[in-house]
């Protein structure tokens, strides 16, 4: 018994049965608390390990493959014990919903994350990384609507291909090395190499691969969204971590990835989706750490990882209940909810303070691990767009989120305060981002290597509070001054009208000059593939040219010129 | 902002037209006190007439107070021009303008109406 | 599970242990018209299952003389070798004949619903006759080692196919259409391969399979061989359904009865797979120029067309089993790509995928003829809700058509990992490049399938979920055998591994991966 007691389990396998159990339970109350409780067996599972090692190996002879199942070590503890901490405060979020569909994908997609996390080979990596997209879909198609069941499709067609493009790499990296095992890969490994850093790349949300993200993450469910943010993302930075530390070319892509969205936030209406370019905005940063390498560089990816979860979970939270509660989340169409739902609004600004790095919130010592990483190896010009990057992210994540739902000027909207499972939701989220923000050494104990820095110092909190300060006055200033574009919008009243008219369609804003471009490349592929499959449809339709029936006389006179062929082929080797 | 000057209850008709939404739709009867959750009511000055107006020279202050922390104190950094004098706030100041009026070219060029996409027109 | 089996074997009487390898072709083919005979069709089914589990028993006595002593060899009459006709079993064919009897047994259980249904009740005992001469056609084909015995047990098996494909007549006038044309055909692929075995005689001078192999030492120039080759290779390439002679197939397998689709989808292409790998790297001397001429550029880039174009065209058909029956060509070009590498590894794997094949487009077809027997599905929106309303049925189509697109945890997986692996190893990046396309078809097609049954909502009658006609066990038994085994054969596929290996090694030399 003791034995039993003290063998390493691994945490991924309590919330994957939890999800099975799940699927086969027919009783609302029985499925919450599966879904409640499995994280907490997860979590004592994950307590319990007081050693690193490799365990759960199996051997799987039909590819003469070894694989590793669970795999626990400074890297995998700290992933491992976010997604356990996601999967309850999900759980919680989603305590009111009546949907087996959604219980079932949301337990297996959390723990197939969590199982990912833990994975020592490639093998096993892969087979949980394409889980997670197949369970995760269902929290998009849930919401019903034809665009989501669309955007379901795409997001699906884009992590199927992240998973191929991971075998196809791991298959060569296994034929180079004679190796499954998940371990750092680089792009020494060639042509492997870059097979398995676009796969990831796709989950991560690489620059011209992240459409799938701003695309899908909106249109999910109330509770899909929420779960989504947690798991997908960070599991694909993970895999970076492992595989990738040190490679200096994401060190760029980090860059541009935390810019870009910064502007499409802006102008973005629907209030989940600029919480999506934020997403895409916080794995800039991490990656950027991981490209630099350095155990401070990790460190930092791995502890902002953990904030993010939590932050943006917390703002994926309030979105979705103000959301529930208005069925809006379109920045146009809300203002003055505080006076509604005031602890929601609070929540929301504790989220907001802590993803925009106000001291003792959570990103103010985990961000600024990664600036440090940046300025220690010299790259002031990274440093800078990072900054830059910080004083986006106060913009749209930090102010434009919880301003435009709770302040602004009063939409009229009297609304009920969220359910109380939610507002707990939040409430751990929140406590937890202040818990980081001010007990720090907690978190670093947790992080890959050793750590010595120390975030409360005087310059640094003398910095931050210039930063933040003179952004914010900017933001009053340019609203006072009527040059904030989104105030400008609301004012022309004929767009209102229109979108207002009943059956009239809503989404009002076109969200990327990439989206643009790329509608141009698309138009022009469109147009191009539009010709083909007409005459693909032609050939290939049930009573098209390829599949009629042929007379027989036709197909004798087919089967003899092959037989020339043939002849001929045979004939002409020497 | 500019229209916050207009009395509550005519601005808060307009939303009651709006077309019925999932839950609770905007009230009729819109603002006052009835519907304001208990929570909320200490801190409706927040949105008085007078906080809004102030609020922009409390912020400027604070900001001008943080700066002035420069003078007192030199600030070490992992670069010089990060010492130079104010440094994250006028560096914040800019970059927060210029991303915020990004907005308008930016908006001129993927603005699309918002049938664009003809699946979206099954949405609600 | 081997010591079961012997003890089992033990029991046996010893004329059945002598005599095993005839015994599995005769008693079949001498049923047939018996069952006939029997004149009610739930009589002539009961018998015909009975000789079928009696096949079963002196097929699994050949594998446990196979797994003993490498391989059997039977001279009828005494006659020895080169002069008499043999049966030679070794683990090459060993692999076939335990796929069409095990096929044959689970077709025959599952299907008597079906054929009480769709076929008129004076035609049943001779749907079952023919289905047996079928059945014994198919076994004579693997096993014998007599280069005409195999052309007489394969105009055996086709006309008996004719006659089957032609009993769908009665619920689907198309398949008369389909039954002619399909004799046409392969009446000229039957002729092509004689012809070629004529020739193959005027060289050698003898007919048996080993013999000839050891007759053509040094005859790699004859142009008479090398005529006799290219015969050979488009009969039986016509039989195997190579593109662009699958033409037949399609209507053939989806307007056939329900249980002769079943059976044939998951042996008879398979069969005449297995006779072109007999002939192009048993009997043919593998490496000869010529065979090698052929096979990469003949095989590979008909393997590879039927692979994309056929697959694409399983995108655009209406109906399920046309979809099916496209898809069961492309899978064949996964095959046939695997031979065409002409290494050992590609065969293997190529061996391997024509298990799995069998064994997971079986279950398909079994899983949409429930459907049809249920709710009349014929269509792919006919599939609406049927993961509601037939939640067993839909989970075996499920296992079996994830198991088609190659997800890992199927079956179908192992076999596509090994044909990307044989196909990198040989260098042929392009076709395992092909292979991944082809698989991304194969999500698709498989995935409107599945779209339907789980994300849509079943068809209503006055506001309930209209009801079908309840699943026969019989019929759902055998389906889900067939699921289950598609993921077993993932996390174990050392039997049909180890006897593709074994074959593959003793066909080209050298190991399996």
């Amino acid at each position: 018994m003791t034995e039993l007691l003290s063998a390493p389990l691994n945490p991924a396998w309590a919330i994957l049965a939890a999800g099975l159990l799940i699927a086969l339970l027919p009783w609302h109350a029985a499925r919450k608390a599966v879904m409640l409780i499995a994280p907490i067996v997860a979590l004592g599972f994950w307590l319990k390990m007081n050693i690193f090692g490799s365990f759960g190996q199996m051997d799987l002879d039909t590819i003469g493959a070894g694989l590793t199942t669970f795999r626990f070590d400074g890297l995998s503890r700290i992933w491992g014990l976010i997604f356990i901490i996601a999967a309850f405060i999900n759980a919680l979020f989603a305590l009111h919903e009546r949907d087996r569909l959604t219980d079932t994908m949301s337990v297996l997609y959390g723990g197939a994350a969590l199982a990912a996390v833990f994975a020592g080979d490639l093998i096993t990596l892969f087979v949980f990384w394409e889980m997670t997209a197949f369970t995760s879909v269902f929290l998009i198609w849930r919401t019903g609507t034809a665009a989501a069941r669309n955007a379901g499709i795409r997001y699906l067609l884009m992590h199927i291909s992240s998973g191929v493009l991971l075998l196809a790499g791991a298959v060569l990296l296994h034929a180079q090395t004679g190796s499954w095992a998940f371990e750092h890969i680089g792009l020494e490994a060639g042509l492997a190499g870059w097979l398995i850093l676009i796969g990831i790349g796709i989950k991560a949300a690489f620059p011209l691969l992240h459409t799938w993200l701003e695309d899908a993450y909106p249109k999910a469910t109330i509770t899909g969204a929420v779960v989504l943010s947690a798991f997908t993302t960070k599991m694909a930075i993970y895999a970076l971590a492992r595989g990738y530390a040190g490679t200096e070319i994401l060190i760029y892509i980090g860059a541009i990835m935390t810019v870009f969205p910064v502007f499409f936030a802006v102008i973005e209406n629907d209030l989940r989706r600029v919480l999506s370019f934020s997403i895409n905005n916080q794995l800039g940063f991490m990656v950027v750490g991981i490209g630099i390498g350095t155990t401070l560089g990790v460190n930092g990816a791995a502890a902002h990882a953990f904030a993010d979860v939590l932050f943006k979970g917390l703002l994926f939270m309030s979105m979705g209940a103000v959301l529930y509660r208005t069925g809006t989340a379109k920045a146009s169409e809300l203002g003055g909810l505080f006076r509604s739902m005031p602890i929601t609004a609070f929540f929301c600004l504790i989220g907001a303070g802590s993803i925009s790095a106000f001291p003792f919130l959570s990103a103010f010592v985990t961000k600024s691990l990664i600036l440090a990483a940046a300025a220690d190896e010299g790259h002031w010009i990274i440093w800078l767009v990072l900054v830059f990057a910080s004083a986006g992210v106060l913009e749209h994540a930090g102010i434009k989120i919880p301003y435009f739902s709770f302040f602004a000027h009063d939409s009229g909207r009297r609304v009920k305060e969220a359910p109380w499972n939610m507002l707990v939701a939040m409430g751990i989220a929140a406590f937890l981002s202040i818990f980081i923000g001010v007990n720090h050494h907690w978190l670093y104990s947790l992080l890959p290597y050793a750590i010595n820095y120390e975030p409360y110092t005087f310059d640094h909190i003398v910095g931050q509070m210039q930063l933040l300060l003179a952004a914010i006055f900017a933001f009053a200033l340019l609203m006072r001054l009527g040059w904030y574009p989104s105030e400008k919008r609301m004012t022309i009243l004929d767009v209102d009208w229109f979108w207002r008219k009943p059956g009239k369609a809503l989404g009002r804003w076109f969200y990327a000059i990439i989206a643009r471009l790329w509608a141009f490349a698309m138009r022009g592929l469109d147009q191009f593939f539009g010709g083909c499959s007409a005459v693909l449809a032609t050939i290939m339709r049930p009573d098209g040219g390829l599949s009629r029936a042929l007379p027989a006389g036709a197909l004798a006179g087919f089967t003899a010129a092959l037989l020339t062929l043939a002849l001929l082929a045979v004939y002409m080797a020497s | 902002m500019s229209a916050s000057k207009t009395p509550a209850p005519t601005k808060a008709k307009k939303p009651a037209t709006k077309k019925p939404t999932v839950e609770a739709p905007a009230p009729k009867k819109p603002a006052h006190d009835e519907d304001i959750h208990p929570v909320a009511r200490p801190f409706l000055f927040l949105v008085s007439e007078k906080t809004r107006k102030g609020f922009i020279y409390i912020l400027l202050i604070a900001t001008l107070v943080s700066i002035a922390a420069d003078f007192f104190i030199h600030r070490h950094g992992h670069f010089r021009f990060e010492e130079s004098f104010g440094f994250y706030a006028f560096f914040a100041f800019i970059a927060f303008s210029f991303v915020v009026l990004m907005g308008w070219p930016l908006r001129r060029f993927t603005g699309r109406s918002e049938d664009y996409y003809p699946e979206s027109t099954e949405d609600d | 599970m081997n010591a079961v089996l012997d003890a089992f074997i033990a029991l046996l009487p010893a004329w059945t242990l002598a005599h095993a390898a005839p015994l599995l072709v005769v008693s079949p083919l001498l049923s047939g018209p018996i069952a006939l005979m029997l004149t009610r069709g739930k009589l002539a089914w009961a018998w015909a299952l009975l000789i079928s589990l009696a096949t079963l028993v002196f097929a699994l006595v050949l594998y446990s003389q196979v797994m003993d002593h490498g391989s059997v060899t039977y001279a009828f009459g005494d006659w020895a070798p080169p002069l008499g006709i043999t049966y030679h079993v070794d683990t090459l064919n060993l692999l076939v004949l335990l796929l069409v009897v095990f096929m044959g047994v689970l077709s025959l259980i599952y299907g008597l619903p079906s054929v009480l249904r769709e076929i008129a009740p004076a035609n049943q005992a001779a749907f079952f006759a023919a289905f047996m001469l079928c059945f014994a056609g198919l076994l004579g084909v693997a096993i014998t080692g007599d280069a005409f015995n195999v052309f007489v047990f394969l105009e055996i098996s086709s006309i008996s196919t004719y006659v089957l494909v032609a009993m769908g007549g009665g619920a689907d006038r198309r398949a008369l259409t389909s039954s002619f044309n399909y004799l046409i055909l392969g009446t000229i692929g039957a002729t092509f391969f004689v012809i070629g075995i004529g020739f193959l005689y005027m060289a050698t001078g003898t007919l048996n399979m080993a013999d000839i192999t050891v007759q053509l030492q040094g005859k790699g120039d004859d142009r008479v061989v090398r005529a006799a080759f290219a015969f050979i290779f488009i009969g039986l390439g016509l039989k195997t359904a190579m593109f662009p002679l699958h033409t037949w197939l399609p209507g053939a397998y989806a307007h056939s009865p329900t249980m002769a689709g079943v059976f044939l989808a998951s042996t008879a292409t398979k069969v005449a797979f297995y006779t072109m790998i007999r002939f192009m790297v048993g009997v043919f001397l593998p490496g000869s120029v010529f065979d090698s001429a052929i096979l990469l550029l003949v095989l590979a880039p008909m393997a590879v067309a039927a692979m994309l174009i056929c697959s694409v065209q399983a995108l655009y058909q209406a109906n399920l089993r046309k979809i099916l029956a496209y898809s069961s060509v492309a899978q064949l070009g996964y095959m046939l790509l695997g031979l065409s590498m002409g290494t050992a590894a590609g065969v293997s794997a190529g061996l391997l995928h024509m298990f799995n094949h069998a064994i997971l487009k079986g279950g398909l077809f079994m899983a949409v003829g429930i459907f049809a027997l249920s709710y009349g599905v014929r269509r792919v929106e006919d599939l609406r809700g049927l993961g509601k309303t037939m939640p067993l049925t839909a989970a075996g189509f499920t296992v079996c058509g994830l198991s088609l697109i190659g997800v890992p945890v199927t079956a179908g997986f192992v076999s596509k990992f090994y044909l990307v692996s044989a196909a990198l190893e040989r260098g042929w990046w392009w076709a395992a490049a092909a292979i991944l396309i082809s698989s991304v078809l194969a999500i698709f097609y498989v995935g409107r399938m599945l779209e339907m049954m789980y994300l849509q909502k079943a068809p209503q009658v006055d506001g309930k979920i209209a009801k079908g006609e309840p699943v026969s066990a019989l019929a759902l038994a055998p389906l889900l055998l067939l699921a289950a085994a598609n993921i077993w054969f993932m996390f174990d596929a050392s039997l049909p591994k180890g006897l593709a290996d074994a074959a593959a090694a003793a066909l080209l030399g050298g190991g399996g991966l």
